[in-house]
């Protein structure tokens, strides 16, 4: 009779809104509550983990049902299934890299209690389908049925998040370095040199790093063992790369080209579109309140609905507030009462790609054999079948099996002896490529986060953080005890020849050798616990990390977190114990450079820092690379006004250049809108209000720039590479490398190291005397040309090819458009018709920020065309959390979007517009309840 | 315990015919409806909420003289019990089972009359079994023990004889208890407010 009277109706947990309601469903254990605040995010408060579980996936099926389900289906190589044939390819390359077969590893592995929270939350998401229609997008398919919800699904979500997060391929760099020996070797030139010292370059933009002193004992040790010089280095790669196999590059290069057909792909492999982030700390005793604080904004894909979910869980271990995946249960990033975390993403090598030699052989059960060191090793094979769905023939859940032909595999063939997956394949030469990662392996992800959601102190941090074992990430922590940190996490395997002091072949960051031996990862016989990689892994001690520094503050942007690029050089570190110490050929280095900056700053004002102050310094949009390059545009102006050069002299008499410098010269390398329909930091609330003369200004300076960094990018450094028809480098990449050039300007006189001259203006000769005005000649130039182009008809919807330079308002450029995979009325804009596009005429929302700003909103570096400067990814969710001594954590975000992927839902947007006016709340975490008897 | 309550429950019934060759005995079956008075000291806003349970019993009074007698005896007590919190029932305790043994002494305002109303009052042992439900396995809490406890009781009745040795009875007690209670899975202790009130009817014999 009283379990009756408990069991209350389904219904009123979708009524339970703001109700403060206990109801049960017959699949839970005792009862709970769905609070929704005024922003509509969940606050689930149960008495039993299980529950609060539970509850956590009824709240994401409720509010993200077609976005999880889309995860899971990417994950597994099923999204065909719900989104039709065009998802082929996602499905039969991401079967083959194997995420599912990955998280059946996984599932074996983790411990009985995640397990049990895992069969929680899958019976969460199942029980709200059961009683709930499917949501709009499901007709929109034409699919009436929902598989249900597993454990497993979980995992190969997680594994897919993982993946994002540290998939690198190493064949375009590979591909890259090839073309540029080859070249070399054609035009005479040290291609190999040009590609590491002039435009692959791995010292970064700024020597911001985060643990400054992590590698000055090995520095030493390496200089003590006699490190080669880089000329040697590069000889020995260059010669190591002239011995890969023609076809397996080739084979490489096909591969590589599939995968830029595909749109998830496509973002992993595009550097402006992958993944990034900021995170910072400040020591209580740099701040206004004396308690310790941290900020961070992970940078991942602005879309529609938004990649996090904001949810708070109250229960009985488990007590933490913050964003989670769709998905994924639990808060991944947040708080608890006790202690606050946040993460970037560290950039570590955790995949590698090797060439492979295949032989038939009918002994083996897919009757081919990968060769290494000569003897014959069967490939297993897995078979696959891929179905497709059929939208838009009227036929509900109109499933049809894909045959295996053409670019349809029968099967995966699996190298067991690494546990890679061959993902090209030319049976006639035999040539293959096989990709290893560290995430194949049963990592356990999951459950770091829930040893986190029940965190107390630094010791509980720090043991969840053994099991982040994959997509390695840099953690920055506070809590209430006054402690700041910074971890990183991830299992970095040992290579063989790296641990042997040299490097055999190529790098880690090329295509590898998988039939000589030498390259592989250094198998152990028995995993320690709590370690996932069946090999040799970096230990947790090598690690960067620093607790409480002296200085105070800590600041990572996907920086070098312990300077061992900034010689240049990734692989001239020693083991403490011997053995090359390698993390990763490059980082970032721009939005560490700028945050640093401002902290620096701050501190040399004597002024302490507030919340305020942070959420200041993750608005700021000031251009790091302007600070560098306008001084050189200013230069070039006055040396032309003042020189005899002709066509120096003729660009520094061309009035809009004059204009435009003159802008510049006053410019604060801010970024803002300088228009009323724009969105500002200095708006405030969402509210817009009319830009002010000084924003119209700043704003034009900031349009002006970042056409010109383009055109300055196509007469430099891709000029030269368009005569070689060379694979250009990344946009950061290029930046750097253009730094690089004008830092060594004074006595390389514009060529790079490999001794190519990049200033070329003739019929001036490259001469050490004409350098300077090659260099003012191009700058303005780039100059000239940037404002013709703003003139020109590509920029007609946004200028109307004037030539006034007022009307260069930044807005109409620096737009952004948060995509829904269905596209159409589902994007933002439009919502629904929620949010209108604010620009006649011009697609997306109109944004302040630019080329690697603190607030990411980055576009090309090269960007030259009307949609050029558009971009996709920042901020899913800024945060700032305060570790209040003999107190509680309090947090402040702001989440592009809102809680609900129902377009018609007034959730759907209702948290955008504060965030694109970089406001922020305050979100609390509901108190625990506990029960009498309880703990 | 319970069991030897239940013993000497039967040797007071089978001996009272050779005590009544001496005194005025009256022997008491009751059936009874039972109400919990708990509001526990809980925190959290948590309250228990105990269903009316029913209860059987039995008496025995030994009248002193006209006006006094003494008695003895027997209450079993059940009642599903639960946790309530901000209104809305959370936690099935499960059946509460008390025994409650007494001895006290009544007053009978009219005398031994065929009206017979008394008030009475003295001195009782509770004897709880504890909770054990499913929701307590799933919150964690294992079992949940009481205390034995002794107490007073308080009790008001009036007795009709409808002839000269059967009457019947109705009867309003009160027990007040206030035991400690532990979770056999966390240790943790927690004083609870039970408190039942008992309204009962009765036949009586007497001898």
């Amino acid at each position: 009779m009283r379990r009756a009277s408990l069991t209350l109706v389904l219904l009123l947990l979708t009524l339970s809104a703001g109700a403060q309601t206990w109801v049960r469903h017959p699949g839970m254990r005792l009862p709970g509550q769905i609070n929704r605040d005024t922003n509509g995010i969940a606050h689930i408060r149960a008495f039993t983990d299980y529950d609060a579980v539970f509850l956590n996936g009824w709240v994401h099926a409720q509010d993200r049902l077609f976005q999880m389900d889309e995860n899971r289906r990417t994950a597994s190589g099923t999204l065909a299934e719900l989104l039709g044939a065009a998802a082929l390819p996602n499905d039969v390359q991401l079967r083959t890299l194997g995420l599912r077969r990955a998280a059946s590893l996984s599932q074996a592995e983790y411990p009985a209690r995640v397990g049990e929270l895992l069969e929680a939350y899958a019976a969460g998401v199942n029980a709200w389908v059961a009683a709930n229609p499917l949501p709009p997008e499901y007709a929109a398919v034409e699919i009436t049925q929902f598989e249900p919800w597993t454990a497993l699904d979980s995992i190969a979500v997680a594994k897919l998040l993982a993946f994002g997060l540290s998939f690198d391929l190493d064949v375009e760099n590979t591909v890259a370095l090839l073309t540029y020996r080859a070249a070399g070797q054609q035009l005479g030139i040290d291609g190999t040199t040009l590609f590491f010292e002039d435009l692959f370059r791995s010292k970064p933009f700024d020597p911001a790093s985060t643990v400054p002193d992590a590698t000055a004992a090995s520095k030493r040790v390496a200089a003590q063992a006699g490190t080669r010089g880089s000329q040697e280095r590069w000889g020995n790669i260059a010669e190591a790369a002239g011995k890969l196999d023609p076809a397996a590059v080739e084979a490489a290069k096909q591969y590589l080209e599939e995968l830029r057909q595909i749109p998830f792909f496509q973002k992993l492999l595009d550097p402006e579109l992958r993944g990034a982030s900021n995170e910072w700390a400040i020591a209580g005793s740099l701040t206004t309140t004396g308690n310790p604080m941290i900020a961070n904004d992970p940078h991942l894909a602005l879309r529609m609905p938004s990649t996090f979910y904001p949810i708070g869980l109250s229960a009985a271990r488990i007590h933490a507030v913050g964003v989670g995946f769709p998905g994924v249960p639990l808060v991944v990033q947040g708080h608890t009462p006790r202690i606050a975390w946040g993460s970037t993403v560290n950039p570590m090598d955790v995949t590698d790609a090797y060439t492979e030699q295949i032989v038939p052989d009918a002994t083996g059960p897919a009757g081919l054999s990968s060769l290494y060191k000569g003897v014959r090793e069967p490939l297993l094979p897995i078979t696959q079948t891929f179905r497709a769905n059929n939208p838009g023939n009227g036929t509900p859940n109109d499933l049809s099996v894909v045959p295996p032909v053409g670019s349809i595999p029968p099967a995966t063939l699996i190298v067991t002896r690494r546990n890679a997956p061959i993902v090209s394949l030319n049976l006639a030469t035999g040539a293959g490529v096989s990709v290893q990662w560290v995430g194949h392996g049963p990592t356990r992800e999951i459950e770091t986060f829930l040893i986190w959601n029940e965190a107390q102190n630094l010791d509980d941090f720090r043991r969840g953080l053994q099991f982040f074992d994959v997509g390695s990430q840099n953690w920055i922590y506070t809590d209430v005890d006054g402690n700041i940190g910074y971890f990183t996490s991830g299992e970095m395997p040992i290579r063989e020849d790296l641990q042997a002091g040299t490097v055999t072949g190529l790098p880690p960051f090329f295509l590898r050798d998988g039939a000589g031996g030498g390259n592989d990862w250094i198998r152990i016989a028995t995993r320690p616990p709590g370690q996932a990689s069946p090999y040799q892994i970096l230990s947790a001690a090598e690690m960067p990390q620093v607790l409480n520094p002296a200085r105070g503050w800590i600041v990572n942007a996907n920086n070098d977190p312990a300077g061992t690029t900034l010689d240049n050089n990734p692989l001239n570190q020693l083991r403490a114990g011997g053995g090359i110490f390698y993390l990763s050929p490059s980082y970032s280095g721009f939005r560490a450079g700028r945050i640093t900056q401002l902290v620096r700053e701050k501190i040399a004002r004597n002024e302490k820092f507030s919340v305020e102050d942070m959420q200041r310094i993750q608005a700021d949009v000031v251009l790091l690379d302007a600070q560098f390059f306008v001084p050189y545009i200013t230069q070039a102006l006055e040396n032309g006004l003042a020189s005899g050069i002709a066509p120096l002299a003729a660009l520094a008499a061309h009035p809009g250049v004059n204009s435009a410098v003159a802008r510049l010269r006053t410019w604060n390398f801010s970024t803002p809108t300088g228009i009323p329909e724009g969105y500002d930091a200095a708006d405030v609330n969402g509210a817009l209000s009319a830009p002010s003369s000084a924003e119209i200004e700043t704003s034009i300076a900031a349009t002006i720039y970042s056409v010109w960094r383009g055109q300055f990018i196509k007469n430099t450094i891709d000029a030269v590479l368009a005569t070689g028809n060379l694979p250009r480098p990344s946009s950061a990449l290029t930046v750097t490398a253009l730094r690089n050039l004008l830092e060594n300007y004074g006595t390389r006189f514009g060529s790079g190291a490999s001794g190519v001259p990049f200033f070329n203006v003739p019929p001036i000769p490259n001469t050490a005397e004409t350098a300077p005005a090659r260099r003012d000649i191009l700058i303005l130039k780039s100059l000239a040309d940037a404002l013709a182009l703003l003139a020109s008809d590509e920029f007609k919807p946004a200028f109307n090819n004037s030539t006034d330079q007022n009307d260069y308002r930044w807005g109409k450029l620096h737009r952004l458009v948060l995509a829904h995979p269905l596209g159409g009325p589902y994007n933002t804009p439009p919502a629904g018709g929620a949010f209108p596009a604010p620009l006649p005429g011009l697609n997306g929302i109109p944004v302040d920020g630019g080329f690697e700003v603190v607030d990411a909103s980055s576009h090309n570096s090269r960007a030259a065309t009307l949609n050029g400067f558009m971009f996709g990814s920042g901020p899913v969710r800024r945060s700032v959390s305060e570790g209040v001594r003999n107190g509680a954590i309090r947090g402040f975000t702001s989440l592009p979007g809102g809680p609900s992927g129902l377009v018609a839902s007034p959730m759907y947007i209702n948290l955008l517009r504060p965030w694109l006016t970089n406001e922020a709340f305050q979100i609390d975490l509901q108190p625990r309840v506990v029960l009498p008897w309880g703990r | 315990m319970k069991s030897a309550a239940i013993v000497a429950l039967l040797l007071l019934f089978a001996g009272a015919p050779l005590v009544a060759q001496e005194r005025n005995i009256q022997l008491t079956v009751w059936a009874s409806q039972t109400e919990m008075q708990g509001e526990s000291d809980f925190e959290g806003g948590f309250e228990t909420d105990f269903d009316d349970g029913a209860a059987l019993g039995a008496s025995a009074n030994l009248f002193l003289n006209n006006r006094f007698s003494v008695e003895g005896s027997v209450f079993g007590l059940r009642s599903e019990t639960g946790l309530v919190l901000d209104g809305t029932p959370v936690l099935d305790l499960g059946k509460l089972d008390l025994t409650i043994l007494s001895a006290g002494a009544q007053f009978h305002i009219l005398g031994q009359s065929r009206f017979d109303p008394y008030i009475g009052a003295g001195g009782a042992y509770v004897i709880a079994d504890g909770f054990s439900s499913g929701d307590l396995q799933s919150a964690g809490l294992g079992r949940i023990e009481l205390d034995n406890e002794f107490t007073y009781y308080g009790n008001v009745g009036i007795g009709f004889q409808i002839t000269q040795g059967f009457g019947i009875v109705i009867d309003a007690r009160y027990i007040p208890y206030e035991p400690s209670s532990r979770s056999s899975a966390t240790g943790i202790e927690q004083d609870l407010e039970i408190s039942p009130r008992i309204l009962s009817a009765g036949l009586r014999l007497q001898f």
